[in-house]
């Protein structure tokens, strides 16, 4: 390394002595709050376009929305008659309460988009081959967790967005009802009604699903969230910090090293007052929506689950049970097996898996889009089987429709690919890029294109007044 | 890249960074603590104060305290910070001061001291608020559940202490109380549409609408604003609801009711200010906590009639035909209808109701409406309060001719040519003309007789009245005696046993009439003397059935003077006693019979069996038990003019006349529909 004069930060030196480097190892080892990080990081994970730091910055979205949320636990009342009133007057009375619960909000959306980058991250740069797989599947059951805690979230200002939003969730959790009814099993096994009454405590949405969430909002799910981002972080450690190329994989002790202090601790510092900042500055400029208090009469056409569940609603659309149930449980089953079917460690660390890999996988997202866009074509302008024949039978409805087309023709291509390329990982890449992208398409619509009574609409505006 | 570049880039950026927070967080800071309206209120105050104490030469100004003030309201649940910016609001230097330091108006805050009442019980908003728009609350995408209520509908928060619908005495007469003028002409108007009709208030009134007695208390999360396309308010939707309760809330069976935009207002401030607020009880007048534990001034008839029936059945009474309204609401106060229906028809149905039609039960228990209550209002609908019997001087011995013509129009379809009989009673019988006073026949034509199918002819003046009692009397060949009576006590067990085993089988069970006529009957038996019952039952009517009992005939009780003085107690007694049921009485008509010519003439309005088209539905089991077959019978006489009702007995064009027996037969015909026999 070269000996730069820059001026500043001279207390660093390039090579530090041994009292030095004793001093700085133990800066880390002997604090409790630090100790779980090493004493030394490689550069290669210091590099910025490398990770772009999103576990860290999901991290410290974590922390704010555990201090905003104490902050918030103050004054909001967790029953019906109550729970929508306090918390407006957190939002109009409550010194800076309109801030924090903004922060709470906003902090709170960019945890589950960041959640998807970050998969997106360890997916592209093979960072869950090695010995990596465990991680891997406990940063899955995470990013689940994330989705529950925005969701139970979701239900405790009581207003008409949130009742509704959940009332379509815990419906969604009920598809199994669609396959059961179809057997005419439902009145001696209803896994969808079990679920579904797992989840808000009864048939519609009342006091006992705002009890359970609230006490799943903030006691279980951050409890859990806590344990596994010990045990992720604890893992990092045991499996010799971020991964990185084969070519750096012989780096031992301090080659290619530096002190964790004071250099991570910096850029943590760095990350965690941008965060905030960011955070706290659209918190400022938008205002988290409020809408009417929750009236079980007054239905919202269209009611919308939570955006990023949106993908899976418009699924539920054309099958409750192949939208709600069977292809989400597929694509979850995919993303755990991923780590234990790719075992081509030669990947490892590099972005895109090379040349090859990045023609692939731009290919898979071109064939994805125009895929997905076409099915969506086809059914808003000429129907689904339904409206072709009429008096099908469920049956066939159930088993043939965009979700279950779509999710088998991805396993095809990526099967076709893998005894073309004689590469699990080529494959992984392709499956795994067609389905994140047809959910972003399926999202998209859910989010921009559908309107009262779940129709095709280019634009709000063109919604009729009901 | 080395350590040094890395770490010197990564401390710019935290530089940077930490600026940007701390200017963000100065920023937070200085919207949220200082720029405050509270603050430039004050400050604005403190100005007023130092200008007008320039003015009057003064040179110090008293000191104002500043920050943020509030009352706890613990028993009404609230903090009020209104006083915050509003400073001048007791201050009398601030009388003519621009908002927000202006006085409070009027002598208001003596009777409410604002420690005790606070801001927003009467004025609504949001107490623990500190800026303008969130304290009043008025912006519709806000949706605060209570604004802040502008003139006329901030009258409506006296009516949550002052409101008493029913109580008009005592010492706290709510209508003396001023600044309330609004709220009461709203009441008058709730009062005068018969809104209770449907809907209950503090324990009385209908229940085919939802109770309004805490209606005001609702906030606007409670009300759909889906068909309401301006202002998003409690009251605009309140007045919307009253032009239109259909496009209002789809499937709503209110009826519409033409107000103008006055009285939209004050009904509306009314119906905001129908609450029950959970505040403690020393709060509310004495008036109107009596209201809530039912204790309260009893309803005239007149007021029974208004409040609760006058909103279906028309303020006068006049109804609402098929073309206006689906199913019909019967005219009751048309004259043929009530000189035919007898007290007990309208005081059972009030009772009872009508099932499977809109007519609800009004008893006590469902409506809250006490007995005395319903007596009254059968009494304001029948005309009279107590049972009159009628004196008036008649012209002596004329007109025949006229009586003649009158009789023939009016009587001779059921008494017969020249009184001979028919469907009633002879009355060119001697025995009867001789003891029948003219008094008595005048009641019995006035009067009607309840149950049966003599109308009450109330609608004859009186020379005509007179012109007919004497036709009738030319038909006697003596000459009415009438006379007095005195007859001993009677002991009614013994009388109730004679006439069960003497009586009863031709006059029916219970007095109600089988062969022979109705006899305990209480518009009969006020009229009929002593005399005039003893004469008739020991020497019967010649030519008729009805023998005498004093006389010996064979295989016969003979009866002495006791005995008859024990039956007629006996019938007195009973009469004045509560019926059991309403007796149908008798009707020898064939049901076979009767269902040809229903089918002939009464199919097209009342359908093939009785359900109603554009008439009323005849097989109700309710109307069944109500009517006797007196009822239905002059009802098919008559007819109900004013409705399409046409009179069978005297025919009119299109409508031919029935004969008595034809008339008997359909009445047979119609009790035969009934299934079951409801008690009184």
């Amino acid at each position: 390394m070269e000996k730069e004069s820059s001026g500043k930060s001279s207390m660093i030196p390039d090579h530090p002595e041994e009292g030095d480097r004793k001093e700085r190892v133990g800066k880390i080892t002997r604090n409790f709050f630090l100790h779980i990080h090493a004493t030394r990081v490689h550069l290669y994970s210091m590099k910025p376009t490398y990770t772009f730091g999103l576990g860290i910055i999901l991290g410290f979205l974590f922390l704010i929305m555990v201090f905003t949320g104490v902050i918030l636990m103050i004054y909001y009342a967790p029953s019906v008659e109550t729970a929508y009133q306090s918390v407006k007057d957190i939002v109009y009375i409550v010194p800076g309460g309109r801030i924090i619960r903004n922060m709470h909000r906003w902090a709170s959306q960019g945890m589950v988009i960041v959640v998807f980058m970050h998969l997106l991250r360890v997916f592209y740069t093979g960072s869950y081959l090695g010995n990596r797989s465990l991680n891997w599947v406990i940063g899955v059951v995470m990013l689940i967790l994330t989705l529950l805690s925005n969701f139970s979230g979701y239900l405790l200002p009581w207003d008409q967005l949130a009742y509704w939003a959940v009332t379509i969730g815990s419906n969604i959790a009920a598809s199994a009802r669609e396959l059961t009814d179809l057997l005419g099993i439902t009145s001696v096994i209803d896994p969808g009604g079990f679920l579904k009454k797992l989840l808000i405590g009864g048939e519609t949405v009342g006091q006992p699903a705002l009890s359970r969430f609230f006490t799943l909002h903030v006691i279980f799910l951050p409890l859990s969230m806590l344990v596994l981002m010990g045990v992720h972080f604890w893992r990092i450690r045991k499996d010799g910090g971020l991964s990185r190329p084969l070519r750096y994989a012989g780096d031992k002790g301090g080659t290619n090293k530096w002190y964790a202090w004071p250099v991570l601790m910096w850029t943590e510092l760095a990350i965690l007052i941008l965060v905030v900042t960011g955070v706290l500055l659209i918190a400022l400029l938008a205002d988290a929506p409020l809408l009417e208090k929750a009236n079980p009469s007054f239905p919202e056409n269209p009611a919308k689950s939570p955006w990023y569940f949106l993908g899976i609603q418009e699924l539920v659309s054309y099958s409750a049970f192949a939208g709600g149930l069977l292809v989400p449980l597929l694509y979850l089953g995919f993303l755990f097996s991923i780590p234990y079917k790719d075992r081509e460690d030669k990947y490892v660390g590099e972005w895109f898996s090379g040349k090859k890999g990045l023609k692939l996988i731009l290919r898979s997202a071109g064939f994805a889009l125009v895929l997905v866009i076409l099915q969506l074509f086809i059914m808003v302008r000429f129907g689904g089987l339904r409206d072709w024949i009429p008096g099908v039978s469920q049956w066939f409805v159930l088993l043939i429709n965009p979700a279950t087309f779509t999710a088998l023709l991805f396993f095809i291509v990526a099967e076709v690919t893998r005894k073309k390329m004689k590469s699990n990982r080529m494959a992984a890449l392709v499956l795994f890029t067609c389905s994140f992208v047809a959910l972003v398409v399926f999202t998209v619509v859910g989010i921009w294109f559908r309107g009262p009574n779940w129709e095709f609409f280019w634009s709000a505006s063109q919604w009729p007044i009901q | 890249m080395n350590e040094q570049r890395y770490t010197y880039r990564v401390q710019w950026l935290v530089l940077i960074g930490a600026l940007l927070l701390f200017l963000l967080l100065f920023g937070a800071w200085i919207m949220e603590g200082l720029n405050k309206e509270w603050r430039t209120h004050q400050k604005g105050f403190v100005e007023l104060l130092q200008v007008r104490a320039d003015s009057l030469g003064h040179t110090e100004v008293d000191d104002v305290e500043r920050g943020i003030f509030q009352l706890e309201l613990s028993h009404f649940n609230t903090v009020d910070r209104c006083i915050s910016c509003h400073l001048g609001l007791e201050d009398p230097r601030m009388v003519q001061a621009p908002q927000p330091h202006t006085m409070h108006p009027g002598s208001f805050l003596t009777d409410h001291p604002v420690q005790a009442y606070g801001c927003t019980m009467c004025h609504g908003g949001q107490g623990g608020a500190l800026a303008l728009e969130d304290a009043h609350g008025q912006l519709q995408e806000t949706h605060w559940p209570y604004p802040l209520l502008e003139q006329p509908y901030i009258q409506a928060s006296c009516g949550k202490c002052h409101l008493t619908i029913f109580n008009h005495s005592g010492p706290d007469k709510s209508v003396e109380i001023s600044g309330m003028e609004v709220f009461h002409r709203g009441k008058t108007i709730f009062s005068r549409e018969g809104c209770l009709g449907c809907h209950q208030a503090r324990g009385v009134g209908g229940i085919i609408g939802p109770d309004l007695t805490q209606q005001g208390e609702k906030t606007k999360h409670e009300y759909s604003f889906q068909n309401i396309s301006g202002d998003q308010t409690i009251s605009n939707w309140l007045k919307e609801h009253f032009k239109d309760p259909e496009m209002v809330s789809p499937g709503s069976q209110m009826l519409t009711i033409n107000l103008d935009e006055k009285e939209l207002e004050a009904l509306a401030t009314f119906v905001m200010g129908l609450s029950k607020p959970d505040i403690p009880v020393d709060y509310f007048s004495i008036a109107a906590l009596n209201e809530f534990k039912g204790v309260r001034d009893p309803m005239e008839g007149w007021e029974g009639y208004d409040y609760l029936c006058s909103a279906c059945h028309g303020k006068e009474g006049e109804g609402k035909n098929y073309k206006d309204y689906e199913t019909g609401i019967p005219a009751i106060g048309n004259t043929d209808f009530l000189r035919v229906a007898s007290e007990d028809y309208i005081r059972f149905t009030l009772e009872k109701g009508r099932s499977l039609r809109q007519m609800g039960s009004w008893a006590t228990r469902v409506s809250g409406l006490r007995s005395g209550e319903l007596n009254g209002i059968t009494g304001h609908m029948k005309g009279k309060v107590e049972r009159v019997v009628y004196e008036m001087p008649l012209k002596s011995g004329e007109n025949n001719l006229q009586g003649e013509q009158l009789f023939d129009r009016h009587c001779v379809t059921c008494h017969g040519e020249e009184g001979d009989g028919g469907v009633a009673v002879a009355l060119n019988q001697q025995d009867f003309l001789d003891r029948a006073d003219n008094e008595f026949i005048l009641n019995t034509l006035l009067r009607g007789r309840g149950n049966t199918a003599m109308p009450a002819w109330s609608n004859l003046g009186d020379g005509e009245l007179g012109d007919l009692i004497f036709y009738m009397r030319s038909w006697s060949r003596n000459g009415s005696s009438p006379g007095e009576m005195q007859l001993p006590d009677p002991d009614l067990e013994d009388g109730a046993l004679k006439y069960h085993f003497l009586c009863s089988r031709c006059h029916g069970e219970f007095g109600e009439g089988e062969t022979g006529p109705a006899i305990i009957n209480e518009d009969f038996l006020d009229i009929a003397g002593d005399n005039y019952l003893y004469e008739t039952i020991a020497r019967g009517r010649e030519h008729t059935a009805m023998f005498g009992w004093s006389s010996d005939v064979y295989n016969q009780e003979k009866l002495e003077r006791i005995d008859i003085a024990n039956i007629i107690g006996f019938m007195r007694s009973s009469a004045g006693a509560p019926l059991t049921y309403i007796f149908a009485g008798s009707n020898p008509g064939s049901r076979e019979t009767g269902a040809v010519i229903f089918k002939k003439h009464c199919v097209e309005c009342h359908g093939p069996s009785g359900e109603g088209v554009k008439g009323p539905a005849l097989h109700n089991q309710e109307f069944l038990s109500a009517a006797s077959n007196g009822y239905l019978m002059a009802t098919i006489t008559l007819g109900r003019s004013g409705t399409a009702m046409p009179s069978w007995g005297y025919g009119q064009q299109d409508y031919p006349a029935l004969s008595g027996a034809e008339r008997q037969h359909l009445v047979a015909f119609i009790r035969s529909w009934q299934r079951i026999r409801i008690k009184y």
